[in-house]
């Protein structure tokens, strides 16, 4: 079977997408996504089965599922001109946890692929690792560091919420320069400005959502155990961004 | 066959219930009153076990404790106030067959429960829909057979004519008046009262402050507005 | 024909990895997997002008790879506004469009087959975890409800609103999220309360069937492995 014609080029397409549909990356690339991404779920559904309320936890899921869905279809208008939806990765993870937040995103990142055909069906592994691990367990990470400083809120919500943005098209941008889809500095200078300005609606949008479920519900207390994950892989994009970079990706 | 001795709650530093205690004799329907915020969902979600409180409470010769849990479950079905909270499932079939599937029975039983469940709330023909194909009085109806089929002892409904039209309304008297159960029905509605529910039990602040006839009670105007019950 | 939820399913899946797998600007290829699918829906007793018609709604999401027209380079063969637009672009966006609106019309075929009720019994039959399809049956039952409940919201605040628009980026940013904290609060009152409904009926945490999930018969896995080696027949490089 030929592989995808290998031409770097640049990744203007992906600018405002972060379901990456299917086409850009090769086939033994994708897989690799999947390596990744099935473990990851394992993980979270024997975390979640593990905590102590994990029954209660179930419906509570499978709402925020929903919840995530018809949110997604939430606009706001992005400095610049355009309009970007909610992306809701951080939302969803501030409100559940890393591990529950994980499973809930995989799920709708199936859903969307399998049923409005939004985000390919071969690259869905590289998209639950962009959106459900990096995003959700960065926003947690940043989110911990936020309330171990006494920080407002908003404040942290509002980081939480754009570094999810930014490291998840960090991580895109990663696999289009490791797949030789794109020179690595050509889609970073492309996407991450960008996608830095959605990340301001997108943190602004977290900030006021999460202060409003912290005054009806309350705020998830997330111990050093829920950031850990999120270091971990904050740490590893770093080290490849390092290397591509070095390299001259 | 239902008794509730010296029930207390406290939600944080709040008393919710204070020593709520009364009666139900077999096949007695029976209204549940009081203003918002009284405690009539509290004290409904006691009888199952949902909330713990101080006090006693037996059900059909069964004291409520924690070994006792899933048979109380089984003998007290309770009907929720919105019917799409309690239609969980992807359709009418697995959410009626949902009770007895967990109770353990086996496949042969539990959809003989399904079918006579629905046939008493004359609900047979949707059995393969999804619950949101469904109107508003149809989903009550399949939330009540969703208890029914465990075959309850003690129904327990939270506000069942609430959000009708007319129409569902009087299908829904109809139908709670043929069903056999002892029923304690937590209500506004004091039509609904008046034609179906023979005694009645007040809940104000937490305590019950009237047990007895629902005639003498809807007589006694002075005491209907003191408790909020009309305006 | 295949009559297991969970094969059927499963030969709807690796339909879309083989349609994933052929090369960009393989048109004779592409033409012959939308043959098979047709001919395949047509079997079924799906009308497939029908299914092309409605799996047109998902192209817009393709357009996310339209600039690649203009990135990749090569030869052009056209150009617009003064952009040279390039035959490997353009091939590529077009292969990618086709998949995505051939992937689309497997998606609608297989639902339109199995429903709802039996696509959930085919997730479970094909190792799909109880906790997952929980999730993903809740999702599907609620997904309407969280709608109507988001239409309810923005039809209140427009009644509300007093007309004066206060455009700026930021203020509609946090406008969007109070509208999004009220759902998700929503949301997750309505969760807390269909536990106490399951926990009424009895539920213990452990997702329990009705019936346990019947393995495929001998004839139904040789379909699908058929069904397997003639998609691998179409796509090889003769």
């Amino acid at each position: 079977m030929a592989a995808e014609p290998r031409n770097p080029e640049s990744p203007m397409s992906l600018v405002f997408a972060l379901h990456i549909p299917d086409g850009f990356l090769p086939p033994a690339f994708c897989l690799l996504g999947w390596l990744l991404a099935v473990p990851a779920v394992l993980w979270a559904l024997r975390r979640s089965a593990a905590s102590p309320e994990s029954d209660s936890r179930v419906p509570l899921m499978g709402m925020l599922a929903a919840f995530t869905f018809v949110a997604q279809s939430l606009q706001f208008p992005v400095p610049g001109g355009t309009s970007a939806h909610l992306q809701g990765s951080a939302l969803v993870a501030l409100a559940l946890g890393p591990a529950a937040s994980l499973l809930v995103l995989s799920v709708v990142i199936a859903m969307q692929a399998l049923i409005f055909g939004d985000g390919g069906l071969l690259v869905m592994g590289w998209n639950i690792v962009n959106m459900a691990l990096v995003g959700a367990l960065a926003a947690c990470s940043f989110a911990w560091i936020g309330q171990k400083l006494r920080l407002p809120t908003a404040l942290w919500a509002f980081v939480a919420a754009w570094f999810s943005i930014e490291l998840s098209t960090l991580a895109t941008c990663l696999e289009l320069a490791a797949s030789g889809s794109s020179a690595l500095k050509i889609s970073l200078a492309a996407m991450l400005p960008a996608q830095g300005l959605v990340g301001l609606g997108e943190g602004l949008a977290t900030a006021a959502a999460l202060g409003i479920l912290r005054r009806r519900r309350g705020a998830l207390p997330l111990g050093w155990r829920e950031a850990v994950p999120g270091f971990g892989v904050m740490f590893l994009l770093m080290n490849l961004l390092l290397g591509g970079w070095l390299r001259g990706a | 066959m239902v008794t509730v001795e010296d029930l207390c709650f406290h939600y944080g530093s709040r008393e919710v219930l204070k020593n709520v205690a009364f009666r139900l004799p077999v096949g007695a329907k029976v209204g549940l009153l009081g203003p918002n915020g009284a405690g009539k969902s509290t004290l409904l979600l006691h009888l199952n076990g949902i909330l713990q409180g101080q006090g006693k409470i037996v059900i059909d010769g069964l004291t409520l404790e924690a070994k006792s849990l899933p048979q109380i479950r089984q003998k007290v079905g309770l009907v929720f106030q919105d019917p799409d909270d309690q239609l969980f499932c992807s359709s009418v079939f697995e959410d009626v067959a949902y009770g007895p599937l967990y109770q353990g029975l086996p496949a042969a039983e539990v959809e003989e429960r399904v079918s006579r469940a629905l046939a008493a709330v004359g609900m047979e023909e949707a059995r393969q829909r999804s619950s949101h194909q469904l109107s508003g009085g149809e989903k009550k109806r399949v939330a009540l057979a969703t208890v029914l089929s465990m075959q309850p002892s003690l129904l327990a409904l939270d506000e069942p004519t609430s959000g009708l039209d007319p129409r569902a309304r009087r299908s829904l008297i109809e139908l709670l008046r043929s069903l056999p159960n002892t029923m304690l029905v937590a209500t506004h509605d004091l039509a609904l009262l008046e034609e179906l529910l023979e005694d009645a039990l007040v809940l104000d602040g937490g305590q019950l402050v009237f047990q007895g006839k629902t005639a003498d009670l809807l007589a006694d105007r002075e005491r209907l507005e003191r408790h909020g019950l009309v305006a | 024909m295949l009559k297991h939820s969970g094969l059927t399913l499963g030969l709807s899946v690796t339909y879309l990895v083989w349609l994933g797998l052929l090369p960009v600007g393989d048109w004779p290829r592409l033409g012959l997997f939308a043959g098979l699918l047709w001919v395949v829906g047509l079997a079924a007793g799906r009308s497939p002008l029908r299914l092309a018609a409605k799996s047109l709604a998902v192209t817009p999401f393709s357009l996310a790879a339209l600039p690649l027209v203009f990135t990749v380079p090569g030869p052009a063969w056209a150009q617009l506004a003064g952009h040279p637009l390039s035959i490997p672009g353009s091939e590529r966006f077009l292969t990618i469009l086709l998949r995505a609106w051939l992937g689309a019309q497997a998606g609608l075929l297989t639902l339109s087959l199995l429903g709802r009720p039996r696509l959930l019994l085919a997730l479970s039959q094909l190792g799909l975890p109880p906790l997952l399809l929980s999730i993903v049956t809740l999702m599907l039952r609620y997904l309407e409800v969280v709608h109507q409940e988001l239409t309810r919201m923005n039809r209140a605040r427009e009644a509300r609103s007093s007309g004066s628009h206060r455009p700026s980026w930021w203020w509609r940013a946090a406008k969007v999220g109070q509208i999004a904290g009220s759902l998700l609060v929503r949301s997750l009152d309505r969760g807390d309360r269909v536990y106490l409904a399951m926990k009424s009926r009895g539920y213990d945490g452990r997702e329990r069937r009705l019936y346990p999930p019947a393995p495929p018969r001998t004839g139904e896995w040789l379909a699908f492995g058929l069904a397997q080696i003639g998609m691998l027949a179409l796509s090889w490089k003769w």
